[in-house]
């Protein structure tokens, strides 16, 4: 080799003439690209402007100008949006390129008498491929730079919008930095097999093998791990990471990794995809070309990375429908079978060589039951994990049974590009977020739900399939309250373990109340904690009726009022909220919300997202916090007036024991009772609460099992401005006088003459009235069984 | 100078070819024959440095040959069925050759090409098989290359192209010490045209000689004796030369001997037969005697 390069430093073959001969070999590649990139860009450009900025789309207004004025920056929109790094499309375009320029740049390679024609000239490898790659890169990336720049050129001339040509320069270098990905990708498939059939097969297996494997991985421990903490974003993480096929697209559950970081690991990885292509090309020998692979070493471990995962896959189907061991393991077999004999035609091209390696068939066999049966019976000990006291720092822990995290944890980003303004949900899943910042110390409590979680997953996996553990443990046993609860292990080295149990929070009662009760936990749970004063710039208020801001006296008030209520809900225990539901809520806005508020309702954005989260609740025993209300002139109402009302409609909606089809359900259930009486309806009024609050109590003293429909007459004091605003707080102008506008949560409606509101109530469990009972004939059990107080 | 040094590749379990040492002097034509399988075209594709060696080397000009482009320059590889690009005419694969070979004569190649009778714009691949191989050797002669590889190229030829092809050989070596290495399974092929001939049979080499050095050494002897003589008596004039072969029909005795012609000249003309000459043996029947003393049947291998 040393002296190969002595010799062909003093003898080499032009590089540019090398290229130019390999691109006139290509010429119908460049057809192909310049013609793909000419319609997409200047001709689609062309099409956009002559559809949306045609005059004769204006003539009938007596000012065109402010629709040719949005008409053209429709046309910017739609510009920006067809270049950028982030379009879908665009990326798919490109990955096909990548794959039609890469298989037919290197498809030389599969044909005998080609590779030796070029392997016997006078011309290196490395030189030869890197001639072949340059010409790959010049074939799309020329006619792409051109065609988009000439689509700039019309978009910003037709226009007159600025910043056109950057747009397009920075989208063409994403673009080019996913189309070198995808296309290293390629080429490696290529390097790899002997025969372009089986070299397209390995591309598309290079694409989609990581995320099927991240599946099937992620579907396995969902199957067999009862204790594993499923989530979408993680396995997004995973998937995006997993193939240079994902990596092109923008992933939701990804958000963290924008488009030029995207853009520079594509790049970074397609760097590290070119050297391995370029040893794998030395390395290969001109023999190979019509082989399937040419590399025989590389075949078994193909093989077996294929058809086990298949089988493991096919396993878990047949798991899925039969519920069965014995159906898991006749597929998984089957499936290997199958899978290794496809296989092995690919690889020798010949039906008769089915069984050509019985020995892979057997090692994959082996393999594929293995892997089963380390899931099927745990035989890590993944669901009996418990970590040593020891090496633990802190644990976050976070169950659906006191609050729904979404109320709180729900987190908004403001997406402003001049005139669109709009908000865009943050990420799917707060529960990760708030389990990594919550540190609890109070150990025992935690390992205490843990080790309930663990016996009952190992019930779990003991039980016949499909049955759920509490099902097993007998019908009608009203002592189980399940919940799920997750579980973050802080341990000492950093590292955070996750876990997710369903237990029976009946036997866990003291343990959740001092969970509930804990200041840590409530201060990772509920954002408001981290509330500063100087952070805060309003507040909103609501009751049944109203939705509004506070007026306050001073801003010293308003901070006031945050830390009372900080300190009152801090106080709020789980046997507090047993007796009571709340009477009101109240919404902190920060200067970073508020300033949201204020772009969408500047731009008439849609606002309403804002108004239906991070509304807190306000309990009959927050004395401070009411009082500070009351300084402000609010008086929250919780209750309605018996005089309003015309009727009440209470319908039945009890659950029964066991597992009653739908047709004994209707048979068991009384037809709706219907209430004119004032007395009997003032007697439901004191001993029911009414819904509406953008906050709940799961722990109160609620019955579900009867659902109360109210229809209020309309008042004059009811008036309100608009009831387009009506459910939305931020929509008020700010500057109202009396620092209130009535706004209603109930449904409005019209019916004829006479306007009413529709108000939904639910019966406190511990007093429903007598009347009722009779009525509906309802005993202990069915209260106990549909109410949610306690666990 | 060409070398080959242990020289073995084998495909699979199949050793196609197995040890070969060998030289290939400048400016004499050789000529590599065998069975088909023999590893003929192996050896060549080894010699271009298409395939790596899995032992030993080839090595040109001191250098070895696999992914040494400098060395690559200096030969002409024309397979048994040469790949030109798709709907290219021989001038553009021409075009194409002048910018890998600086040493390309496109002068040269366009007389050739209408002595020839070659049509220079037509596409290559409406061309019949034999106007193929005589463009892959005017490319070859062309491209004006130190060595020129010849796989089976002339199979496939008519008797008057290949006799201007051999004169064209003959040409480039008397001129500037051309070396074409040329693979046939035919023997009859190279006999008037190669000065250095190697036998291969199942990936090994059985021998490897200079074809005039073959001719002056082994002879064919007929004669007819006298009636009083007897064949002991024949074979006691011969003692000191080696009798490879021994035939009688009839009353005529035909001997291939290996040794000079003056030397048997002078025994037989002593022992004064009826009748007696040398006769000159064709490559066939030198190959037939020499490969007969090592065992093998040449007459299966190569005919």
């Amino acid at each position: 080799m040393m002296s190969a390069n002595s010799s062909s430093e003093k003898h080499s073959v032009s590089f540019l003439h090398l290229m130019r001969e390999n691109l006139r070999r290509r010429i119908w590649s460049v057809a192909l690209s310049s013609l793909l990139f000419f319609f997409m860009f200047p001709i689609m450009m062309m099409l956009q402007v002559s559809h949306y900025l045609d005059a004769s789309n204006f003539v009938s207004l007596s000012d065109p100008a402010p629709a040719m004025k949005h008409a053209k920056q429709q046309v910017f929109s739609n510009f920006i949006g067809w270049v950028e790094t982030d379009d879908p499309f665009l990326s798919f375009i490109l990955l096909c390129l990548a794959v039609v320029i890469a298989a037919s740049a290197f498809s030389w390679l599969h044909n005998s008498r080609k590779t030796d024609f070029y392997h016997s000239l006078p011309v290196s490898r490395a030189r030869l491929f890197h001639a072949v790659n340059l010409n790959s890169l010049l074939i799309v990336g020329v006619p792409y730079l051109i065609m988009s720049l000439l689509a700039a050129a019309i978009t910003q001339t037709s226009t007159g919008h600025s910043g056109c040509f950057i747009a397009a320069l920075l989208g063409y270098l994403g673009h080019m930095a996913f189309f070198l990905l995808g296309y290293m990708t390629v080429v490696l498939a290529m390097m790899l097999t002997g025969n372009v059939f089986v070299g397209l097969l390995g591309t598309g297996t290079f694409f989609i093998w990581g995320p099927c494997f991240v599946a099937l991985v992620f579907g396995l421990m969902n199957r067999y791990f009862y204790t594993f903490c499923d989530s979408e974003e993680m396995i997004q993480w995973f998937m995006h990471r997993s193939s240079a096929f994902l990596w092109m697209f923008p992933f939701s559950g990804d958000a963290a990794v924008s488009a030029p970081v995207r853009a520079a690991l594509a790049l970074a990885a397609s760097a590290a995809l070119m050297i391995i292509d370029l040893l794998l090309y030395f390395r290969r020998r001109s023999e190979s070309a019509g082989h399937a692979m040419a590399f025989g070493i590389t075949e078994a471990p193909i093989k077996l990375m294929i058809i086990v995962p298949i089988a493991i896959g096919c396993g878990l189907i047949f798991q899925e429908l039969m519920e069965s061991d014995a159906w898991t393991v006749f597929a998984i077999v089957c499936a290997l079978l199958i899978g290794g004999c496809i296989m092995e035609i690919i690889f020798r091209f010949d039906f008769r060589q089915l069984f050509a390696h019985k020995s892979h068939l057997l090692i994959g066999l082996l393999l594929s039951l293995g892997i089963f049966a380390f899931f099927r019976f745990d035989l890590a000990g993944y669901d009996r994990y418990l970590p040593d006291r020891t090496k633990l720092s802190s644990a976050g822990v976070v169950t659906d049974i006191y609050d729904n995290i979404w109320n709180y944890n729900h987190r908004f980003e403001l997406h402003d590009d001049g005139d669109n303004v709009y908000l865009s949900q943050v990420d799917n899943e707060p529960t990760p977020k708030v389990l990594r910042r919550m540190e609890l110390h109070d150990l025992d409590t935690v390992y205490a739900i843990a080790g309930e979680g663990i016996a009952e997953a190992s019930q779990l996996r003991d039980i016949p399939f499909g049955k759920n553990v509490y099902e097993t443990a007998g019908s009608g046993d009203t002592d189980v309250r399940t919940c799920k609860v997750y579980i973050a292990w802080h341990l000492a080295n950093g590292r955070q373990v996750l876990r997710q149990y369903t237990v029976n929070a009946a036997k866990l009662h003291n343990d959740l109340d001092r969970l509930h009760d804990s200041t840590d936990h409530k201060k990772a749970f509920y954002p408001i904690f981290s509330v500063t004063a100087d952070a805060l710039a309003g507040v909103n208020y609501q009751d049944i009726d109203n939705t509004a801001h506070i007026r306050f006296p001073s801003d010293a008030d308003m901070k006031e009022l945050l830390l009372t209520y900080q300190e009152e809900f801090g106080a709020l225990t789980a046997e507090d909220r047993r007796r009571e539901m709340p009477i009101g809520a109240l919404q902190f806005k920060t200067h970073e919300f508020q300033h949201m508020v204020d772009r969408l309702r500047e731009t008439q954005g849609y606002i309403g997202m804002l108004s239906d989260y991070h509304f807190y609740p306000v309990y009959p025993s927050f004395d401070g916090t009411l009082a500070l209300l009351e300084k402000c002139g609010i008086t929250l109402n919780s209750s309605l007036d018996p005089d309003r009302i015309e009727s009440l409609v209470i319908n039945d909606n009890r659950s029964f024991d066991g597992d009653p089809s739908w047709e004994e359900v209707e048979s068991k259930r009384r037809s709706p009772l219907v209430i004119h009486d004032k007395e009997q309806i003032r007697e439901v009024l004191d001993h029911a609460f009414v819904n509406g609050l953008n906050c709940e109590n799961r722990l109160g003293p609620v019955y579900y099992g009867l659902d109360i429909s109210v229809r209020a007459a309309f008042e004059e004091s009811d008036a309100q401005d608009s009831p387009d605003a009506s459910d939305n707080a931020d929509a008020v102008d700010p500057d109202i006088a009396d620092g209130r506008s009535d706004l209603y949560t109930a449904a409005y409606e019209n019916s004829g003459s006479i306007d009413f509101y529709s108000y939904s109530l639910s019966l406190d469990a511990a007093n429903i009235p007598d009347f009722i009972r009779d009525y509906f004939e309802l005993t202990d059990d069915d209260i106990r069984r549909d109410s949610i107080q306690s666990y | 100078m060409i070398e080959s040094v242990g020289l073995t590749k084998r495909f699979d379990d199949v050793i196609a070819v197995d040890h070969i040492s060998a030289e290939i002097r400048e400016a004499s034509v050789f000529g590599l024959v065998g069975t088909n399988g023999a590893g003929k075209s192996t050896f060549l594709r080894l010699a271009a440095g298409i395939l790596k060696p899995d032992e030993g080397c080839v090595r040109i000009d001191g250098e070895e040959v696999y992914e040494n482009p400098g060395i690559k320059q200096s030969f002409f590889y024309i397979p048994d069925d040469q790949y030109f690009f798709s709907n290219v005419t021989p001038i553009e694969m021409m075009v194409f050759f002048s910018h890998i070979y600086p040493t390309f004569d496109t002068a040269r190649f366009q007389k050739l090409l209408t002595a020839f009778e070659l049509p220079s714009g037509r596409k290559i691949n409406t061309f019949s098989k034999g106007m193929k191989k005589q463009l892959s050797i005017l490319l070859g002669i062309s491209s004006g290359t130190k060595y020129l590889f010849c796989d089976e190229t002339f199979d496939g030829l008519d008797p008057v192209m290949r006799q201007a092809v051999k004169s064209l050989f003959a040409n480039d070596i008397s001129e500037r010490g051309l070396t074409p290495v040329i693979t046939s399974h035919n023997l009859r092929e190279l006999e008037d045209i190669c000065d250095h001939v190697g036998l291969l049979h199942k990936g090994g080499i059985l021998f490897s000689k200079d074809l005039e050095d073959m001719k002056l050494g082994i002879h064919k002897l007929q004669c007819v004796l006298r009636p009083e003589q007897d064949i002991s008596g024949l074979n006691h004039a011969l003692e000191g030369f080696e009798v490879l072969r021994d035939e009688q029909r009839g009353s005529i005795h035909t001997l291939t001997i290996r040794g000079g012609a003056p030397g048997i000249l002078t025994k037989m003309e002593a022992l004064d037969p009826l009748f007696f000459e040398l006769v000159p043996l064709s490559l066939e029947e030198i190959f037939i005697s020499e490969t007969e003393v090592t065992g093998y049947d040449v007459r299966k291998l190569i005919f």
